[in-house]
């Protein structure tokens, strides 16, 4: 049987609010995905029901062929590495000093990787004995990313990694990331908002807008369907007859246009529309931003 | 059974540590009030009297279960255990607390001259009560919140300790007549069968405490 995380028409509701719906996904070994939607888009809480830390009020998500939800054998293959929130009155470690944190991770995870742990310890400079509430933003993060790669688990889930993270360990992060991907072909998937740093990262890109999955595709090809064209205004507007237009933007008596073609479909410049490629970031803002 | 052994060294690991505090803050107490008022030895005996112990014992095994159960079981179903397999382990490593706080009262009492088999029974009855009442407010937790397990923890704890007091002003004025009722019962049935009665009672209701805890416990959000 081939060895994929498959999660199966999952819907999640709070009381009369559904915060997923239909959500189908087959995540493979051996990538890295990146899960990305606006701020309340549902991406912690699909991670969350991936990795059966919360229930799905609707559907399922099997590992090779067995339901993850209160499966030891699943569960010892899936790290879910949350962003560090001690605000909240769920627990969460509150009170927990950094080495605690990571002694609960070596006790749970049995691929912990002890070594691996206190070298990110020393590199990102984490005073172990310091109170997870009192770190700063940035530091908590770190905890984050060294639970993750440190747990050494097949299907690895990063919430928010990058948060508060200055760009000098961003970099660091990408870096370490991609050693490790590369060393063990773990699988991860990051949730991220710095699109534009990360997605070079990513080989295939799933997109959430308001609990649905958007789209699920390979990174470079989705980059290639995507293209801005501009030019006079009635020329554009001929010129995206029929395709798949994301956005639009007018500039006086020019216009723009983001679109999302399909696959073998093309547009060419000319002296009346200029065709450029389009970044993830904006082809995401394209997608899911408020005007469109 | 490996997830299990997992979980029962972070719960031993975490009630371990908030019962270590609470024998240090228990260990100073005669220490220093003997210092302040008199003989460390009286203050030992007092710890040990039935009326103290129907207080803080509750008190003891409450603060550590609740804790326990608001802040680290959400903790480790974050880290990646299963919920039956950090239940399993949060159980049973607060009936390992239970016993090691009886043992304590135990070694208190012969400190103080006052161990004695009725101490032993009344302490292990205690424990079994706040046993009971722990699993209770963790089921409540679970399903109402953290803020109504410990709004009920209190109202109880103070219905308790006014329970306690009155016994106390009663039984010194006029005496408590409804003991000799109690006496009366006790007489219909060897005092061996009332053990096994009491135990046999005290097993079926922690069984069904905990299965209520569990029916709150399995489906909890963890939003850490």
């Amino acid at each position: 049987m081939e060895e994929k995380l498959i999660c199966k028409d999952i819907m999640k509701q709070y009381g009369k609010v559904k915060v997923l719906e239909d959500i189908n996904l087959e995540l493979e070994k051996g990538k890295i995905y990146g899960l990305i939607g606006r701020n309340g888009a549902g991406k912690t809480t699909l991670l969350s029901i991936l990795s059966a830390q919360n229930p799905a009020t609707a559907g399922s998500v099997t590992l090779n062929g067995e339901p993850v939800w209160e499966n030891r054998e699943a569960l010892s293959h899936i790290c879910f590495s949350r962003e560090i929130n001690p605000l909240r009155d769920n627990g969460g470690g509150k009170g927990l000093k950094v080495k605690d944190y990571l002694r609960a991770a070596s006790i749970y995870m049995p691929g912990w990787d002890a070594e691996m742990a206190s070298r990110l310890v020393e590199k990102f400079g984490l005073d172990t004995r310091k109170s997870v509430m009192k770190l700063s933003k940035g530091m908590q993060s770190m905890i984050t990313i060294i639970i993750a790669l440190a747990s050494k688990a097949d299907y690895t889930f990063l919430d928010e990694p990058v948060a508060g993270l200055d760009v000098v360990v961003r970099e660091q992060f990408y870096r370490i990331l991609l050693e490790e991907f590369a060393e063990s072909g773990r699988t991860f998937i990051v949730s991220t908002h710095i699109i534009e740093e990360a997605a070079d990262l990513f080989e295939e890109v799933i997109i959430i807008d308001k609990g649905k999955m958007l789209l699920k595709e390979n990174a470079q090809e989705l980059v290639e369907r995507a293209v801005y064209i501009s030019g006079r205004e009635d020329v554009v507007d001929a010129a995206v007859t029929d395709l798949h237009c994301l956005h639009t933007e007018k500039m006086g008596r020019s216009k723009g246009a983001t679109l999302l073609l399909e696959k073998g479909q093309s547009i060419a410049s000319s002296e009346e529309i200029t065709v450029q490629p389009v970044s993830l970031q904006r082809l995401f803002v394209s997608m899911c931003g408020e005007e469109n | 059974m490996n997830s299990i052994y997992r979980n029962l060294r972070f719960w031993g690991r975490n009630y371990e540590y908030m019962l270590g505090w609470i024998i240090v803050v228990l260990a100073c107490i005669p220490v220093i009030c003997g210092l302040l008022v008199g003989n460390p030895g009286e203050i030992f005996a007092a710890l040990t009297d039935t009326g103290y112990v129907a207080i803080y014992i509750p008190m003891w095994l409450i603060l550590i279960g609740i804790n326990g159960a608001a802040n680290y079981f959400p903790f480790s179903v974050s880290m990646g255990s299963s919920r039956r397999d950090s239940f399993i382990g949060m159980v049973i490593m607060i009936h390992v607390i239970a016993l090691e706080i009886l043992l304590l009262m135990v070694v208190l009492g012969s400190l103080s001259g006052s161990s004695s088999p009725k101490l032993v029974s009344t302490v292990a009855a205690y424990l079994f009560l706040s046993l009971l009442a722990n699993n209770l407010l963790c089921a409540i937790m679970f399903r109402f919140g953290r803020n109504v397990a410990v709004g009920v923890y209190m109202m109880t704890l103070l219905t308790v300790i006014i329970g306690v007091l009155v016994y106390h002003m009663v039984n010194a004025t006029v005496g408590i007549t409804g003991f000799l009722k109690i006496l009366e019962i006790r007489k219909m049935l060897p005092l061996r069968a009332w053990i096994v009665i009491g135990v046999i009672t005290a097993i079926l209701l922690d069984a069904f405490s905990i299965w209520l805890e569990w029916m709150g416990a399995r489906k909890i959000e963890v939003r850490v």
